[in-house]
């Protein structure tokens, strides 16, 4: 644990953006394996998107992107549906769907903040 | 013209002309009924009765608690109805207001946020996506006014919590408004529908902390939540108290009768397959349009590529206003219906993925969310809320700054927006999703004249408390009622017509009083002479023949009228009136049986099960000087008062059906090696501690389950290969609780009161035990031969299994079970020492009785002579004398072979597709026949199947069903048994499918020595043949209401004596003015043994009196806050 933390310590995120994309791919390749270990694969019963979502929530810590983007590419995405819907895929749709909702939802998560009196 | 310019006052007249679409609906003398709708033909009469929590229209009379809340649905088609209109009228007017109810609620949140934000066009396009869209259209296929009436209170609700949270309005008004208007739209109170609500209410409450954390927030919000439920609390106390009293009380056994947790998952999964994210978002995936391949006009929506393209527009129009709106004040709102839209999702989705298994869990786990059964219908209102809020949003901004440029193309805008809402919804135009499965079912129909002339005549005073049994029952399996005028429900129709006990087989009835009904209508059918008393025996005077019945609609087939014509023809019957297609008939004496009330000094004693009443009046006439007591053992109180006894044996398992354990269910999750072991032995400790253990029964079955987990575990630990030492530990916990299983069951067999059905239940689950353990040992330990257990191990494994043939040993000499087809086992008990009359009847219509019957009682062998009892299938065997206490019967009664055929016939391949019929036989319904024979192939290679078929099923060569006949030159066993659901001629098939021939020649198999028998259930009864003289007593009733009775004693009777009021029996009937114990009458009425000698005495249903005053406090209490609020508004 502690090993882990200093990794993280001394990493310097902000100045190599390559090192940022080989983290999450370590950390994609950690989790994948992770969570194939008994009991915590209980976690992926939850979703079996789970993998996906560790690496969505290291993105946004790693590369802290503008709230703005992840509402405008879930509108976009929203958009690009309506041709997938229009050739009826639906895997595709499904996916686009829930890509969509979770940018949009990450959106309105950064917003809240805005609510403050 | 001063009106026409006010903006506000515009678009309100618009909303209220949108209202009238209902008018749109409605084609010639059509009217709205059945399916779930509840819309009933008489409103008025309707409404009083639902103001008793008593009522007579279900079955032998039911509580309806549950009703209560339907106050003021029920009541507002009454109060249009008290004007005189008919009722196509009602409904039309009846519809408008629901229908224009949302578009004004809406209407009024709108205004506020229109104001209060400084923006225009907002609250029109809000208000007509809130009336006119899919959600609504599904809803209004069957009027769902409990829907709507929670769907109005929303946008109310919430601008009520807005403008106290911008300080516009006190707690106290706040409080007052959210309480009237739960008080006016209450969701008949069922709390599912408040799904979405709930929601949106959360919602609310994490924006409240979000916006502001300080103690000064959280006490104001805790004064509004205490107030809003003190008012919400007594001005709905008329309904909440009872019901919650209701709800909490049957909760249980309504989660019971949806197969419980399991069968609420599985549901859900079946409800939540097209409900994914993305269809969610496009305001789809209502479950009934994929499911439903009639539905009037999903077809359209799923598959025109312009309504494909606005559907999957509407999420980006809705989230637009997040990316669009930069004003603080108007970004709070969009946020806080975005997030109410997209947390929607997540519970509207139900177990789809990918947040499936978290709604699974809340259901698991979260007491009483397994009420949400139906997630989408349930949580659904939330998003469409939203969704008016959020495109209002957009149209509001983009019109906004059209209309700085140019007002008029800005409000021709307005205007097209809103009639394309409108359109878009366009089945709200025809009323064609009334037509719920196009060109077969239809909600629209036009009911006969000779319904409502009945209806009337029914309610007339003479006979308003006629019990009568309606003919034909509805089919057996789905209870459907369809008419051939187009009516289908599963509410009966009796229920939406009249007040009058109209008995009916429905949904609602208690199995024991439908198994009742069953043979009553099975012995009518069969014009079995002593069907009249049975009919007497549940109190019916009247029988109501109708003809216009669709007994041959496919999927819910029943008896054809005129199978009743025989039973009604009877000189004991007469024909009453008749009405179109309907007929009444009446018993011709009208004698003491037909009583609600009756009072005798004696009663008889029924050792037997409650549906088995029916067989007493098959066996002779019954005593009606007494009411049946049913399995008095010993009761003092009760042994006083017995004249007659009467013992039905139990015949133990005659139909040798097996039982089915699902084993995946006791198997472990978690086993020994596990880190999370040690939890699973504090829980397994705790649970031990709460068991009764004082109770040997209950002890037994607990220590019972332990060791089949245990053997599942041990299983499971050597399927996994976690290790010898593991494997041995396993093996020890199985033993150490078969050990103590095996004091429990020892102790439990010296007792004389056993549970045969318990000892059953162990000699299985024991059997299942050892095969499980010959499974372990034959795959994992011997074939593959590792070494996943040790030497010790598998001796503590022969020391368990040692164990286990003990029990089963013992508990198999001391269970009664019929091993086979031929040799019957019977259990009874005796209340007394006495001398019984013996019937018997074989209930196999190929067996001949012999006259001299041989059978064993106890073990010893008995010699009776068989008389034929006149006009019955019983056969009187003579006097027998039974001791006090158990006996078990042995009787030999040898199946006889239906099969009159050769003994070995050849069928070949058909090279039509054409079935060969073996033979045809007669099979009788609630039957199981066995057929067995050998068969083997002699040429060819195509696959054969034996296929059991009705007369008038047709052949269809790809047709899969049937049993695989696999054979190839020597001889191969099948059996199987049917189990007949409806009675018939049935053909056994030989069918072959079209499976490939890779022989080339012709396919032949052969089949011998063919046995076709019934399993029967073979029936005695024993009554003792002396019976003492009951004494009359003279007494009249007064029935004042449906709820309460008054009974005036006008001889002297010498208490004890019995009162019986045949209503079903229910603890809340109560007997007032006398010293009394309660007891269940005839298997399901009410019954008081009374011990004083009071002269007045009134039967009453005490809930009523409850709801009576709650009335009054609610009333009384909404009352003063109106007059509250009033006086303040006026003061301002």
């Amino acid at each position: 644990m502690n090993l882990i933390k200093k990794i993280f310590n001394n990493f310097d995120f902000k100045k190599i953006s390559i090192n940022k994309l080989l983290l999450v791919l370590i950390l994609h390749f950690i989790f994948e394996n992770l969570l194939n270990l008994p009991y915590v694969n209980l976690l992926r019963i939850l979703t079996g998107y789970s993998v996906f979502i560790f690496d969505y929530i290291i993105i946004i810590i790693l590369f802290r992107p503008r709230k703005e983007i992840f509402l405008k590419s879930g509108l976009v995405l929203l958009g690009l549906g309506i041709f997938v819907a229009l050739f009826k895929l639906n895997s595709i749709i499904e996916i686009i769907g829930n890509a969509s909702y979770l940018l949009i939802l990450t959106y309105i998560l950064f917003s809240l903040r805005d609510i403050r009196d | 013209m001063r009106y026409l310019r006010d903006r506000k006052l515009l678009e309100l007249f618009f909303i209220l002309f949108l209202g009238l679409t209902p008018l749109l609906w409605f084609k010639g003398n059509d009217v709205i009924l059945g399916h779930d709708a509840g819309l009933t033909l008489l409103p008025v009469s309707h409404f009083l009765d639902r103001l008793s929590v008593w009522t007579e229209r279900f079955g032998f009379g039911s509580d309806q608690t549950y009703a209560l809340p339907g106050f003021f649905i029920h009541g507002f088609e009454a109060l249009v109805a008290s004007f005189g209109f008919n009722l196509q009228n009602i409904q039309k007017i009846v519809f408008i207001f629901w229908f224009v109810l949302p578009g004004l609620s809406m209407f009024y949140l709108g205004k506020k946020m229109e104001k209060e934000l400084s923006i225009k066009n907002f609250a029109l396009p809000a208000s007509i996506f809130y009336m006119f869209n899919h959600f609504l259209l599904q809803g209004w296929f069957i009027a769902e006014r409990t829907k709507f009436s929670v769907y109005i209170a929303l946008p109310l609700v919430i601008a009520f919590l807005f403008d106290w949270e911008n300080g516009k309005r006190s707690i106290f008004k706040t409080s007052a408004f959210i309480a009237l208007t739960l008080f006016l739209f209450n969701g008949i109170g069922s709390l599912p529908l408040f799904g979405g609500f709930i929601l949106a209410i959360l919602t609310f409450l994490l924006f409240y902390f979000i916006k502001g954390f300080s103690k000064e927030r959280i006490i104001s919000l805790f004064k509004l939540i205490f107030f809003t439920g003190l008012f919400s609390l007594v001005v709905n106390a008329y309904w909440l108290v009872p019901l919650i009293k209701f709800v909490s009380s049957s909760y249980s056994s309504v989660l019971k009768s949806v197969g419980g947790i399991g069968g609420v998952v599985t549901w859900i999964d079946y409800i939540s397959q097209t409900t994914s994210v993305s269809n969610i978002l496009k305001l789809q995936g209502i479950p009934e349009w994929y499911q439903n391949p009639l539905h009037p006009y999903s077809n359209y929506f799923l598959n025109n590529p312009l309504l494909i393209i606005i559907a999957s527009l509407l999420p980006i129009i809705a989230f637009l206003p997040l990316f669009l709106i930069k004003d603080n004040k108007q970004r709070k709102y969009i946020l806080f219906f975005s997030f109410l839209a997209l947390v929607s999702v997540i519970f509207i989705a139900g177990s789809h993925p990918p947040f499936g298994t978290l709604y699974i869990i809340l259901v698991n786990f979260v007491p009483g969310f397994a009420a949400f059964r139906t997630p989408f219908y349930k949580f659904a209102s939330a998003i469409w809320f939203s969704y008016s809020i959020l495109i209002a949003f957009t149209i509001s901004y983009f019109l906004q700054r059209i209309e700085i440029k140019n007002k008029k193309v800005s409000n021709v805008l307005l205007l097209i927006f809103c009639v394309s809402i409108i359109l878009y919804s366009f089945p709200f135009l025809n009323g064609s999703f009334f037509d719920y499965m196009k060109g077969k079912r239809s909600m629209r129909v036009d009911v006969p004249q000779y319904v409502f002339d009945f209806g009337k005549w029914s309610q007339s005073k003479e006979r308003i408390d006629a019990r009568t049994l309606v003919l034909p029952p509805p089919d057996a399996g789905g209870k459907v009622e369809v008419y051939t005028w187009g009516y289908w429900s599963l509410s009966p129709l009796s229920s939406l017509l009249t007040n009058a006990p109209l008995l009916n087989l429905g949904p609602y009835m208690s199995d024991s009083d439908s198994e009742i009904l069953t043979t009553l209508y099975a012995m009518m059918k069969n014009n079995n002479p002593n069907w009249k008393n049975l009919a007497k025996l549940l109190g019916i005077q009247s029988f109501l023949l109708r003809k216009d019945f669709a007994y041959d609609y496919e999927g819910s087939k029943t008896d054809n009228p005129d199978d009743y014509k025989n039973a009604l023809s009877d000189s004991d019957v007469r024909l009453v009136k008749k009405f179109g297609k309907w007929e009444v008939y009446d018993f011709k004496d009208k004698g003491k049986y037909s009583d609600k009330i009756s009072i005798y000094s004696s009663v008889s004693n029924f050792i037997g099960q409650v549906k088995d009443i029916a067989d007493l009046s098959t066996s002779e006439k019954i005593n009606y000087n007494s009411p049946l007591f049913i399995n008095s053992t010993g009761e003092e109180d009760m042994n006083k008062l017995i004249n007659k006894i009467y013992i039905k044996p139990e015949c133990i398992n005659c139909s040798l059906s097996k039982t089915y354990t699902d084993l995946n269910v006791f198997t472990p999750l978690i086993t020994r090696g596990s880190f999370l072991y040690p939890l699973i032995q504090f829980k397994n400790k705790r649970e031990e501690k709460k068991i009764d253990l004082s109770s040997l029964d209950v002890r037994s079955k607990y220590y019972l389950y332990e060791t089949l987990k245990n053997v599942l575990a041990f299983k499971k630990v050597v399927d996994e290969g976690k290790g010898k030492d593991i494997a041995s530990l396993t093996v020890s916990d199985y033993s150490l609780s078969l050990g103590k299983l095996y004091d429990s069951v020892m102790k439990y067999l010296n007792n004389q009161d056993k549970d045969n059905n318990l000892l059953a239940e162990i000699d299985d689950i024991l059997e299942k035990e050892k095969n499980i353990m010959f499974d372990v040992y034959e795959k994992k330990l011997l074939l593959e031969n590792n070494d996943r257990v040790n030497e010790d191990t598998l001796k503590m494994l022969d020391n368990s299994y040692s164990t286990l043939k003990n029990i089963k040993n013992r508990v198999d000499n001391n269970l009664i079970l019929t091993a086979n087809e031929n040799e019957k086992k019977f259990k009874l008990y005796s209340p007394k020492d006495s001398k019984y009359n013996l019937l018997y009847r074989a209930n196999d219509q190929a067996f001949q009785v012999p006259e001299a019957e041989s059978i064993n009682i106890d073990r010893n062998k008995i010699d009776l002579r068989s008389k034929p009892v006149d006009g019955s299938d019983w056969y009187s065997l003579g006097e027998i004398s039974l001791s006090k206490g158990y006996h078990e019967i042995d009787l030999i009664q040898p199946t006889v072979n239906l099969y009159q055929g050769a003994k070995s016939v050849s069928v070949r391949q058909s090279p039509d597709g054409k079935c060969n019929a073996l033979m045809g036989f007669n099979f009788e319904k609630g039957s199981t026949y066995r057929v067995s024979f050998k068969h083997r192939k002699i040429s060819g290679s195509k696959a054969f199947f034996l296929r059991v078929k009705k007369t008038n099923d047709t052949d269809n060569y790809f047709d899969v069903s049937g049993d695989r006949l696999d054979s190839y030159y020597y001889l191969n066993n099948y059996v199987n048994d049917i189990n007949v659901d409806q009675s018939g001629y049935y053909y056994l098939d030989i069918c072959d499918n079209p499976s490939p021939d890779t022989s080339g020649a012709e396919t032949v198999i052969e089949i011998q020595d063919i046995n076709v028998r019934k399993l029967a259930v073979p029936e005695f009864l024993f009554f003792n043949s002396t019976e003492t003289i009951a004494s009359k007593i003279d007494y009249s009733y007064v029935k004042k209401n449906q709820t309460r009775y008054d009974v005036k004693i006008n001889s002297s009777v010498k208490p004890p004596y019995l009162i019986v009021l045949k209503e079903s029996s229910n603890p809340n009937w109560e007997l007032v003015g006398a010293e009394n114990k309660k007891f269940v009458a005839d298997g399901s009425f009410n019954g008081w043994i009374v011990h004083s000698d009071n002269k007045n005495i009134s039967i009453v249903y005490k809930p009523q009196k409850l709801i009576t005053y709650g009335f009054i406090v609610s009333f009384i209490f909404a009352a003063s806050l109106i007059t509250a609020l009033a006086i303040k508004r006026f003061k301002k």
